[in-house]
Order: C-alpha cells, then sequence, then structure tokens
C-alpha cells in the first residue's frame, strides 16, 4: 500500500513532534501497520543522514586559515588605517550637509519609516531632504554647500521612529535621525561639537573632499567596510544629473528592504522613461543574473532638486533568486556600485 | 514487516515522539562565541583562530557532504567562508549564531558552483570505502544496506534539496536556524523540506531501495 504525500509529511511532522494528535490518531486507525512501518522507515533514513561521516577539516587548511587571521589586520584595525582619512572626510561632508541644508521639515525618510506596512513609496520634496543619501556623488552635481533658505532648526525627528524598524547594524539611522548613534566609524570622527571653528574645519575638509572625488576617475572605488551597505551610484552624465544610493536594513521582524534613494541633481526633469531604473542581480562571480524595474514608477517624473525614495522589501517587492549575493541600480547605462546581500543580516 | 521495514528495533508508533528539533549548540557555546569575537574585534585578531578551531569541522564536514563528499571543494569553501567571515566581522550583529552565520557566507558559493555540476550520485566504490567513525555507537549503521542507499540517493538530488536535508537531519538545526540560514521564512523552511523528502524516497524508490 502506497502512502500519499501528505501522509509522508504527517508522519515527518509526527516524528518532529508537531503532528496534530488527532489527525494523527485518524491516520494510524485508517494505515496501521503501513503507516507503522513508514515512520520506521523515515526514521532510519533520518538516521542514515545523521550517520554520515564527519570529516575534520585537513590540519594545513586549518593552519593556513590560522596564520591568515593572525598575520592580517583585524577587521577593526584595517578598516581604521585603511580608510579613516575617507571616513573622516566622509563624516564631515554629512554632518556639514545635515548643518547647512536639512534643518527644516522632518525627512522624507522619518515619515517613510513610520509607514507600515512597507511598500514602495513615493516622496518627492522639494530640495533635499535625505541628508545621508545625498552622498559624494551628489555633491558632485550641484553646490550643496549653499545656505539653506530654509530654517535651521533641528529636524522633528521622533526618536522612536526607527525603533520598530531598524536593526542594530543600519547606517539608516544616520540619516533619520542625526542624534542617534551613527555606525562605528562615522560616530568617531563625529563626535567633536560642532563649534564655530570645527564647523569652519569641516567645511574646508569637505571641499578638500569634494576636489578629491572630482579629481577621481568617473567610476569610485569600492566603498569602505563600513559604508558598503550603501550602495552609491556612479557619478551621472552631468546631463542627467541623476543621483542614487542604495541601503539594506532589517526590520526587528526580520525581514529586509532594500532602501533606494535616487536625486536629480541636474537642471532637467526626468521622466520614468528616461531614468530607465533596473534593479540587478549578481551571483557571486559578479555576473548578472537577475534584473527587475522597481514598481509603481510609470508616473515618476523627477524635477531637478527632487529625490525619490522606494523601499522594497526582500522577497516581496523584489524576489531575486537565491543565488543572487550583490544587487546594483542601474539607469540607463549606468550602474551603481554593488551593495551585497550576505553580510550580517540575522533575523 | 515488508522487506523495507529497517532492521534497527523500531520504537514504539502511536504514543511517542521525538522532541521538536532544537538545535543542539547550546547558549554556552554561543556565549563563548560572543567573548571570541568581541576579542577579535578589540584587536585580538589571533582570538579568531579559537573561531576556526571552534566551527572549523563542522563547517568543512557539512559543505563535504554538501558538495558530494568533494574534499577539494569542502575546503575551498571552509576557507573562504572564514577569510570572508574575519574580513566582515564587524557587520555580525549575533542575531544568529556564528555558525549559521558562517554557513551563509559560504552557501551562496557553494550552491552557485554544485549548480553548474549535474547531480550524479556516489561510486559505489566510495559508499563501500567509507570509514566507519569508530567514535560513534551508531557508526555501524553506515553500513547497512538502508544507510547506503540514502547516501547514495542523498548524492542525486539536486543541491538546494541535499542543502535542507543535511541541515536538518545532518546538522540537527531546528527550523528557526534553517531559515536563518537560507534566509527564508519558517513555513518555507517545512515546506521546502517536504518537498526534499519526498525527492529522497523518489531517489531512492528509483534506485530499488524502499522508499
Amino acid at each position: 500500500m502506497t502512502l500519499t504525500e501528505d501522509l509522508h509529511d504527517l508522519i515527518e511532522a509526527y516524528i518532529d513532534g508537531e503532528a496534530d494528535p488527532a489527525l494523527w490518531q485518524q491516520a494510524l486507525a485508517e494505515h496501521g501497520t503501513t503507516l507503522e512501518e513508514a515512520v520506521m522507515a523515515a526514521r532510519a533514513r533520518r538516521a542514515a543522514i545523521a550517520a554520515l561521516d564527519r570529516p575534520s577539516l585537513p590540519p594545513h587548511l586549518q593552519q593556513a586559515l590560522r596564520s591568515h587571521t593572525v598575520a592580517s589586520q583585524s577587521p577593526s584595525r584595517s578598516l581604521g588605517l585603511l580608510w579613516g582619512l575617507p571616513l573622516l572626510a566622509t563624516a564631515a561632508v554629512l554632518v556639514l550637509i545635515w548643518q547647512l541644508d536639512w534643518m527644516s521639515a522632518p525627512t522624507a525618510i522619518d515619515t517613510d519609516l513610520d509607514d507600515q506596512p512597507l511598500a514602495i513609496m513615493d516622496r518627492r520634496t522639494e530640495d533635499q531632504d535625505l541628508p545621508v543619501f545625498e552622498s559624494h556623488d551628489a555633491l558632485i552635481d550641484h553646490d550643496e554647500t549653499r545656505p539653506s533658505p530654509r530654517s535651521r532648526q533641528q529636524p522633528a525627528v521622533a526618536a522612536d521612529s526607527e525603533a520598530p524598524l531598524l536593526g542594530d547594524e543600519t547606517e539608516l539611522a544616520l540619516a533619520a535621525e542625526p542624534q542617534a548613534a551613527p555606525p562605528p566609524a562615522l560616530d568617531e570622527a563625529q563626535e567633536e561639537p560642532l563649534t564655530d571653528e570645527a564647523l569652519a574645519g569641516l567645511r574646508r575638509e569637505a571641499e578638500a573632499f569634494r576636489e578629491d572625488i572630482r579629481a577621481r576617475p568617473r567610476r569610485m572605488p569600492a566603498a569602505p567596510q563600513t559604508l558598503s551597505r550603501a550602495a552609491k551610484a556612479d557619478p551621472p552624465p552631468p546631463s542627467t544629473g541623476l543621483a542614487a544610493v542604495m541601503q539594506l536594513l532589517t526590520t526587528v521582524d526580520g525581514m529586509r528592504h532594500l532602501l533606494v534613494v535616487i536625486h536629480n541633481g541636474g537642471h532637467e526633469s526626468l521622466t520614468s522613461e528616461a531614468l530607465d531604473l533596473r534593479l540587478e542581480g549578481l551571483d557571486a562571480d559578479g555576473r548578472k543574473i537577475w534584473s527587475q524595474a522597481p514598481a509603481n514608477l510609470d508616473e515618476l517624473l523627477l524635477e531637478p532638486d527632487q529625490s525619490h525614495t522606494m523601499q522594497l522589501q526582500l522577497g516581496r517587492d523584489i524576489t531575486p533568486p537565491a543565488r543572487v549575493t550583490a544587487l546594483r541600480l542601474a539607469f540607463g547605462s549606468q550602474q551603481s556600485e554593488t551593495l551585497e546581500l550576505d553580510v550580517e543580516t540575522d533575523p | 514487516m515488508t522487506d523495507c521495514a529497517p532492521s534497527s528495533t523500531p520504537r514504539q508508533v502511536g504514543n511517542h515522539h521525538d522532541p521538536a528539533p532544537s538545535n543542539h549548540h547550546g547558549n554556552a557555546v554561543l556565549d563563548e562565541d560572543a567573548q571570541i569575537i568581541a576579542a577579535v574585534r578589540n584587536g585580538e585578531q589571533e582570538a579568531f583562530g579559537q573561531l576556526v578551531v571552534r566551527h572549523g569541522d563542522r563547517l568543512y564536514a557539512s559543505l563535504f557532504q554538501l558538495s558530494n563528499r568533494d574534499p577539494e571543494l569542502a575546503g575551498e569553501l571552509t576557507q573562504e567562508a572564514f577569510i570572508r567571515a574575519f574580513e566582515r566581522l564587524d557587520r555580525f550583529a549575533g542575531h544568529s549564531s556564528f555558525f549559521t552565520w558562517l554557513y551563509r557566507l559560504a552557501r551562496n558559493r557553494a550552491l552557485d558552483i554544485l549548480a553548474r555540476r549535474r547531480p550524479q550520485a556516489l561510486d559505489d566504490a566510495i559508499l563501500a570505502n567509507n570509514a566507519v567513525d569508530e567514535r560513534r555507537p551508531d557508526a555501524g549503521l553506515e553500513q547497512s544496506e538502508t544507510a547506503q542507499v540514502v547516501h547514495k540517493a542523498l548524492s542525486r538530488l539536486e543541491a538546494w534539496q541535499r542543502e535542507i536535508i543535511l541541515l536538518r537531519d545532518f546538522e540537527d538545526l531546528g527550523y528557526p536556524d534553517i531559515a536563518a540560514a537560507l534566509e527564508i521564512a519558517e513555513g518555507t523552511v517545512k515546506s521546502r523540506l517536504n518537498r526534499a523528502r519526498q525527492a529522497l524516497r523518489q531517489a531512492m524508490e528509483d534506485m530499488g531501495g524502499c522508499p
């Protein structure tokens, strides 16, 4: 007598202690010995798998690994040495932008993060409303240091607004809540109180950093480790002036969301057709194996100096296959840097 | 009892079931890992060697089975995973166990490589030459006909099917840990596991063994 797949599933649930007792008794009454034998066979299969041989890591590999890590700089130390200056400059730029340009109403991110359930959101606001996401690339194409005509009062950020949403590893907190704890590397660079003198110093550093960015080739090198979750787009052609940033964040319920912010830093309006935005998935070897256009962009019209935010839940709004290990944003012939998906994403 | 019934003494059916699946690696292990990780983050990079000692064998064995007993591939994947873990240790938030995180670092690459290979059953000679682990009292089970058929059928499965069965039955991970390792919901773990088990039974049947 052959058991149905449903009964086999019931048997597995029974072995796991998760079968409904009434259902099990009913099945037992109907199938009797056949069911009992199937249970024994299932247990035997599990036992055979549990008893598969477990070879040890060959000693030479273990030794090689230990040698490698001892010889290498520790993650935190190497980060400080390799990326200290760029991070300091980045932090300076971020602080400067925050101080000068975005001191008014709650940011789009603030309100976005309050909106549950999460979905693709269309937040087009006048001028820059997303401080951190307006990264170096955006700075190239427009003058971000001009004094804002708007009020310089603190953004009305509710400290709790991100609390239910953000995982502890996301850097988004820095964007939505300047007073909140930023990521470690930025934190170190941002500890000094912002006196006028310090601000002037930061301005100089920002200018130097901007000059450095201008001097670099069009394609940016890989972002530092602590910023690698925020993938920046390549500087767009001057005629387009589009800047984009992607960021991955994990909600407390374990869901992962991709935050995409695009900013029109040019002088012409951009339609969705002109933008031709696509999310592309790369496998471990860096090959593009997946592409998906963000939904609900048909009516997008991005005026100069406007930003647009999309928040996409992985597995719901976008469904890259399991072999996709990194994402990037493509617009026209431009591609952002990749955003790795296999960083710490504990649910 | 039919010919397909296992020769081992059957457990009583109807009034007993195994406890719910759980991870046998307890909190003490997690605490020790957390201490070692904190030390590495504080600049004691040599402490990372302790993580290699603690988890290297387990990860290697798991990848060895996932890769259909390919020692070279398992070694390469294990090395890559540890190096990536070392480089990204700052990003480990500790929401899952270190091993789960480590496995996650290894699996995408493993599946990518395995996807290019056609599923291939293990050679009978390999199965016959399997060394019995005398440290385990149940090691003799490997020599049983059922065990060999299971091993062979397992090698014929697609990599994702073999992986989820191995995580459950070989690694003894609970559903939450498997969900974390595969980055899928627990409900999805159960449905995929059922499909994988079904494929295993079918493979055994195709081989003339007992499903």
